[in-house]
């Protein structure tokens, strides 16, 4: 009789989920050069022969967006405002400096930008700013770490393959809290042990990391993409739902495709695949697929991504123009996913 | 790209269970192995066969992981807020046959057995010499005839 693995049938469909999702996000790869010039060519000379008639500038628009933002800067000189972006184990200075921390797949800036948590392979690194290894700890698969606390008392969530973990700020105290879904953790601001996590059944848990008491759970379900605080209000994205918790209490749905989600200025910022909205306005929308959203830290833009473009998008909150960034893996050194945006 | 996982997963799979004896750990690895099929796939060259490219992962990963779970030191679980974890409790006598061995010599074991591969096969997924691999065949099958397996 052939050999069969424990829970082999729900395990492959489980990773057929994640994979088929990693298939559908890869970046294609980039055409030749020789064939990218003629696609550029062939742009050109479409938009050249359909003039300025309002129907020849929505073609216009729709073959500009096939292609990224036109008149991207071609490298990143600056960010619109203060701070300092977080992307893999790079660090993009407001000045448009960039500083590699190291070879790292993503990271988590600490509640006060002072340290960076980084994963790679089976490490889970602690660094300095500056990108000296404060301590690192050797786990399976690390993956989604993530840094809340206070600035005198912090906990690293992360995960060592489908095992959530929780570690002190300092490396001690290592403490696995079983098997979850493998969605990242969110810290709830103003509460520094409380943790909102996701198990296999699609529960939302909220729990007291430091007593082990759990705060409220939802109702079992489908697996969410993001989990977010809102002031004291917990925000569950799904694939086509957004759902908010007042406490236990479910306090409003949204129905939608949904991408990605941050808080920006204390108000929830959404991508859908095409478009960005704050409070139900579009702020931008495109032909493109969108990929993520972070909020600056003074709550003034939204950095977007744009991976078939290569493109960060900084879209002005309060509006105005957005300003677009071409060739960010190149810059990058193949990293465009970004982990975070910090003062 | 999913009739390759569907005609690889299983083996894959059962594979990094046999090595690490531990389902969770080896759904991370299969996983893990796909996952960079993924981003490799454009530069793949398609003349080579997949399977042994993601077996040559997934052995790897396998031992990694089954090395590292014998260093690391891991505290108490939270067990009253967690979810329950739905893996099967059966044991087939394989499995508990090849727990008591190295890592090493269990995935050796399993590419011959279970993947088929012959040992100069095995000596260069694992990017090993042949006596090397020969040597833990033979210590990995010792081990499990002095345990009474029939017919290793």
């Amino acid at each position: 009789m052939e050999f069969r693995a424990p829970d082999e049938h729900r395990a492959e469909e489980r990773g057929w989920r994640v994979v088929s999702a990693a298939y559908d996000a890869r970046t294609p790869v980039r055409r030749p050069q020789r064939v990218r010039a003629a696609v550029m060519v062939a742009a050109v000379a479409a938009i050249a022969a359909i003039g300025v008639t309002p129907p020849g500038r929505a073609v216009v628009h729709r073959v500009r967006a096939a292609i990224g933002v036109a008149n991207a800067d071609r490298a990143l000189y600056s960010l619109p405002t203060g701070g300092r972006v977080l992307a893999g184990g790079w660090v993009v200075n407001a000045d448009g400096s960039t500083r590699r921390l190291g070879d790292y797949d993503e990271s988590s800036w600490s509640p006060f930008g002072r340290y960076v948590v980084a994963a790679k392979g089976d490490r889970l690194v602690a660094l300095t700013a500056n990108g000296d290894v404060r301590w690192q700890l050797g786990r399976p698969v690390v993956g989604l770490p993530r840094w809340g606390g206070t600035q005198t008392d912090t906990r690293i969530a992360y995960f060592s393959g489908q095992r959530l973990h929780v570690v002190a700020g300092d490396g001690t105290g290592d403490r696995d809290l079983g098997l979850m879904a493998r969605v990242a953790p969110a810290w709830r601001p103003g509460s520094p042990f409380t943790l909102a996590y996701a198990d296999r059944h699609g529960r939302v848990w909220v729990v007291r990391t430091d007593t082990g008491r759990a705060v409220f759970h939802t109702q079992p379900g489908r697996q969410p993409r993001k989990l977010l605080w809102l002031g004291d209000r917990l925000v569950v994205v799904g694939p086509t739902w957004i759902e908010t918790y007042a406490g236990a209490d479910h306090v409003d749905v949204t129905r939608g495709r949904f991408v990605d989600a941050a808080v920006v200025g204390g108000r929830l910022a959404v991508l859908s695949t095409h478009r960005v909205t704050l409070d139900g306005r579009t702020l931008f929308s495109t032909t493109g697929r969108l990929g993520q959203i972070v909020a600056s830290p003074d709550g003034r833009w939204l950095l977007v991504t744009w991976p078939e473009a290569d493109q960060w998008l900084f879209v002005p909150v309060h509006g105005g123009r957005v300003r677009a960034v071409g060739n960010i893996a190149r810059q990058l050194d193949g990293t465009f996913a970004v982990d975070g945006w910090t003062s | 790209m999913e009739r390759l996982y569907r005609a690889h997963w299983p083996r894959a799979y059962r594979a990094a269970y046999l090595v690490v004896h531990d389902s969770a750990g080896a759904e991370d690895i299969a996983q893990e192995a796909f996952l960079a099929a993924v981003r490799a796939l454009d530069r793949f060259d398609r003349r080579r066969p997949f399977g042994p490219w993601l077996h040559r992962i997934v052995v790897n990963r396998a031992i990694d992981w089954a090395r590292a779970r014998a260093l690391r030191a891991e505290v108490e679980a939270g067990d009253e807020l967690v979810a329950p974890d739905m893996s099967s409790n059966g044991v087939p006598e394989l499995v508990r046959r090849l727990a008591p061995l190295p890592p090493d010599q269990r995935a050796v074991i399993v590419l011959r057995h279970l993947l088929e591969y012959t040992p100069g096969e095995i000596a260069e997924l694992l990017d090993l010499p042949r006596g090397t691999v020969n040597s833990r065949l033979r210590r990995g099958l010792d081990a499990l005839r002095d345990d009474g397996v029939p017919g290793a």
